[in-house]
């Protein structure tokens, strides 16, 4: 018992003590400038950086750090990790620590350093059975941005992790930008097999989409709309006229508002008429964030629909929608919006559920 | 007659020893789970950006009697948390003090027009409120039918697909909900979830959120704490690894709405309604031969008011206990029924050895010991080895506990606090231990001469320092 309880102390302390606060603060007082060049600073972060638990504290500092993409260059926190000794230090955990989670964290965080030696183990410890070393891996093989490794990322971190697809699409949006055409690619493989109405049981799931894949067809609709990729406006709206999947409805509806066309409008309103409450909602919102005042017509229609949530939104979409004046809509109707940054959200929405329609 | 001591004797020891040592193995699956857990979301990197779009649609509902002391806090702590689409269903359950003035006055509430469909018997209502300021919140003012009701009621005031319950003496976390709802996303065979309840007594606590959790002051307080964690943190996870959980507590629950309308919403004639609701999940679900998953998460975290005097405290554990006994006894049907897996071979049969009986065997066992000893019966040192093994593997289990806590969630952030907390964990066995035993087992009586009464526990309001 008092074992346990000296245990539980240690612990506590260790976890949360003083002295990890301390370091925390010295380090991010240091470290704005030994990036600028200090000498000084440079050699105080040396000397903090003696004992091995400060070393890993320093790991999780700087793997935060580099998360949170804290306004530093991945570049100069490479150069400076490079002469405090540090890459080494976290290289031989990533090759030699006989701790897989360790090796894992520690590719990680190199790979955000944009360290090419990460990349291969990063790879390897990807059909790790752990599900802590294939997240950790999953990070690090994003960190460098190469989309051909984005179907095999997602499968790894969404078969054999716990992550949720919100999850899956934080990780996969580490890709950046430039994969859009790739993402872009596999809906285009969905789409026309759909529209040739062939079916392909023998599919290779790390280099294509199977037409009935509802969690990779959804993470690809929402990463294209994270990123506003105008490019995908078609083939968003041609997977909505074929697809049956409710789910990929939703958020194809949800995508369309996001990416902010106006041409999606006309399709929008067909599905005010969907039979599933969700669809009809989200149609409405995203009327709404398009500022659909044509749609006004049909969304009053809706004040009487069965479902309470759709009655909600369809009274909040008008609310928005009828104060827009009619000239700003016709000149809307000739072309393209620009939609909002990544950072807003326009549309809120519930993914489907299959126990709810009406 | 000293043989039948001596007996008795063994027998007591016997069954500390079972029941703990598979409290211990729970320990061990728990630690297991939660390391497991932890490194998980050490790893998991959410910054939130998507949350908006996968998610669930979720309706809180906040039955309420009596509560003015504490009501407005509540709800501006559920319309606090962070959830893309949420909304708050509160149900005044006949309250007669200023519960329902209260939130017309907090939130503007005016009196709306809509109808609520009755997918689930409940008593009449007698109006339904909205706030324009608040359009997410719904008030629902039915005459008084106690909580079960209360949470029927606001089931079929409720629209959206996931219903979560949360008494209206607690605050949730900001996260909770993000992280309570997450296994219904991935997973459609889930149908219940459970999150962690803590006490908030101690907590700073501003605008219905948890600004700094500290341990309560109030040493009653600081005994729950030590239970509340002991409970939840290896009890509920080790159950939920087993596949066997059945209970989830009424003071921080998520369901799948369509799965509580299916088996008939809360029973009214129980006080254990939380566990009730659970364990005819299993018992219906299982005869439909249907897939389903009910499930414990370590880290959405619900901080409840726990009772600071001797009489709520009773009052609220015999009416705890007469729950469980009705629970129990309504479900028996599930009793070493290989038909209901973990649930019928292992999780009821234990809860009824572990939870319904040991309060009795406990006292009983005291008694013998002190009686086989007192006429020389029985050897002191055994009789001292038999109660040092009673007591302490307790607090071990509790010490556990705190290990676990400290090194995984470290929901307590001062040493100091996790030193008060551990010195509370040891001290318990001495004096809380057995007064908690006699409580339960009145709890027992209360069943068995159908006691009715729920009692009303003094509420006092959140503190905000």
């Amino acid at each position: 018992m008092i074992l346990l309880f000296v245990a539980t102390v240690f612990v506590q302390v260790r976890k949360s003590g003083p002295q990890t606060r301390r370091l925390h603060a010295l380090w991010s007082e240091l470290l704005p400038i030994a990036l600028q060049g200090s000498r000084d600073a440079t050699s105080r972060l040396r000397d903090s950086l003696r004992s091995r638990r400060a070393r890993r504290v320093f790991h999780d500092f700087l793997d935060a750090e580099l998360r949170h993409r804290s306004g530093y260059s991945p570049f100069s926190l490479r150069e400076l990790s490079r002469s405090l000794g540090f890459t080494a230090w976290l290289e031989g955990r990533m090759r030699g620590s006989r701790n897989l989670v360790e090796r894992a964290a520690a590719a990680k965080t190199l790979a955000r350093l944009q360290e090419e030696s990460a990349r291969s183990v990063a790879l390897k410890l990807l059909d790790s059975g752990d599900p802590a070393v294939v997240l950790a891996a999953g990070y690090a093989v994003a960190a460098f941005r190469d989309p051909s490794y984005l179907l095999p990322v997602f499968r790894a971190v969404y078969d054999r992790t716990p992550l949720t697809l919100h999850g899956a699409a934080e990780l996969l949006s580490g890709f950046g930008k430039e994969s859009c055409p790739v993402m872009l690619g596999l809906l285009q493989g969905v789409v026309r097999r759909l529209g040739e109405g062939r079916t392909s049981p023998s599919l290779d799931r790390q280099r294509e989409v199977a037409e009935d894949d509802t969690a990779a067809q959804v993470v690809l609709i929402d990463l294209l709309a994270f990123f506003h990729y105008q490019p995908a406006l078609p083939t968003l709206l041609a997977l909505l006229d074929l697809t049956e999947d409710v789910e990929v409805t939703i958020h194809l509806v949800k995508a369309l508002a996001k990416v902010g066309d106006y041409r999606a409008v006309s399709k929008l309103v067909e599905l005010l008429e969907h039979s599933n409450w969700v669809v009809r909602s989200q149609s409405v919102r995203a009327l709404a964030a398009l500022g659909a005042r044509v749609a006004c017509p049909a969304i009053r229609v809706l004040r009487e629909d069965g479902n309470l949530a759709v009655r909600t939104a369809a009274e909040d979409a008008l609310r928005v929608l009828e104060v827009i004046p009619e000239s700003q809509t016709a000149a809307r109707l000739g072309g393209t919006e620009s939609g909002p940054g990544p950072e807003q959200d326009l549309v809120g929405g519930g993914q489907v559920s299959h126990d709810q329609g009406d | 007659m000293r043989q039948l001591l001596i007996d008795l004797n063994y027998l007591f020891l016997a069954y500390f020893v079972l029941v703990n040592g598979f409290y211990l193995l729970l320990v061990i699956l728990s630690s297991r789970e939660v390391d497991r857990y932890s490194r998980i979301r050490a790893m998991t990197e959410h910054q939130g950006v998507f949350a908006t779009t996968f998610y669930k649609p979720v309706s809180v509902i906040v039955p309420a009697h009596n509560e003015e002391a504490t009501i407005v806090h509540t709800v501006s702590s559920v319309l606090a948390v962070r959830y893309p689409e949420l909304e708050v269903v509160v149900v005044s359950d006949g309250s007669t003090d200023g519960t329902l003035e209260e939130l017309i006055r907090a939130f503007e509430l005016v009196p709306s027009s809509r109808q609520v469909t009755l997918d689930i018997p409940c008593r009449p209502i007698r109006g339904l409120y909205e706030s324009p300021t608040y359009p997410s919140l719904r008030v629902v003012d039915k005459e008084q039918g106690g909580k079960a009701d209360a949470l029927n009621a606001g089931i079929n005031a409720s629209s959206f697909p996931l219903v979560c319950n949360i008494d209206a003496d607690s605050v949730i976390d900001v996260d909770s909900l993000v992280h309570i709802t997450r296994p219904f996303t991935r997973d459609h065979r889930v149908v219940a979830v459970g999150g962690v309840v803590m006490p908030a007594n101690g907590c700073d606590i501003e605008n219905g959120e948890v600004k700094k959790v500290r341990a309560p002051r109030n040493s009653l307080a600081r005994f729950q704490t030590v239970e509340y964690l002991r409970a939840f943190l290896f009890g509920r996870i080790g159950w939920s690894r087993l596949n066997s959980l059945m209970i989830i507590s009424g003071a921080f629950a998520i369901f799948r709405r369509t799965a509580v309308v299916e088996v008939g919403g809360y029973r009214t004639d129980t006080v254990g309604e939380d566990m009730e609701l659970v364990l005819r999940m299993h018992r219906i679900f299982s005869d439909q031969k249907r897939r389903y998953r009910v499930l414990f998460l370590p880290d959405p975290i619900c901080w409840t008011q726990v009772p600071e005097d001797l009489k709520s405290l009773s009052k609220q554990r015999r009416r705890w206990q007469r729950g469980l006994a009705e629970s129990l006894f309504k479900n028996r049907r599930l009793c070493f029924n290989p038909k209901y897996g973990g649930v019928g071979l292992l999780g009821y049969p234990f809860f009824v050895l572990g939870e319904l009986l040991s309060p009795v065997v406990e006292l009983f066992g005291y008694a013998v010991v002190a009686v086989g000893v007192a006429l020389n019966a029985v050897d002191w040192r055994l009789g001292l080895a038999i109660l040092a093994c009673a007591m302490f593997l307790g607090s071990i289990l509790s010490l556990s506990a705190m290990y676990l806590e400290a090194r995984s969630f470290q929901k307590y952030p001062s040493v100091r606090d996790v030193i008060v907390l551990s010195s509370y964990a040891l001290l318990e066995s001495f004096g809380y231990r057995q007064l908690h035993s006699l409580w339960r087992c009145l709890g027992l009586v209360d069943y068995l001469r159908k006691r009715e009464s729920w009692g009303q526990p003094r509420r006092m309001a959140f503190q905000r320092e």
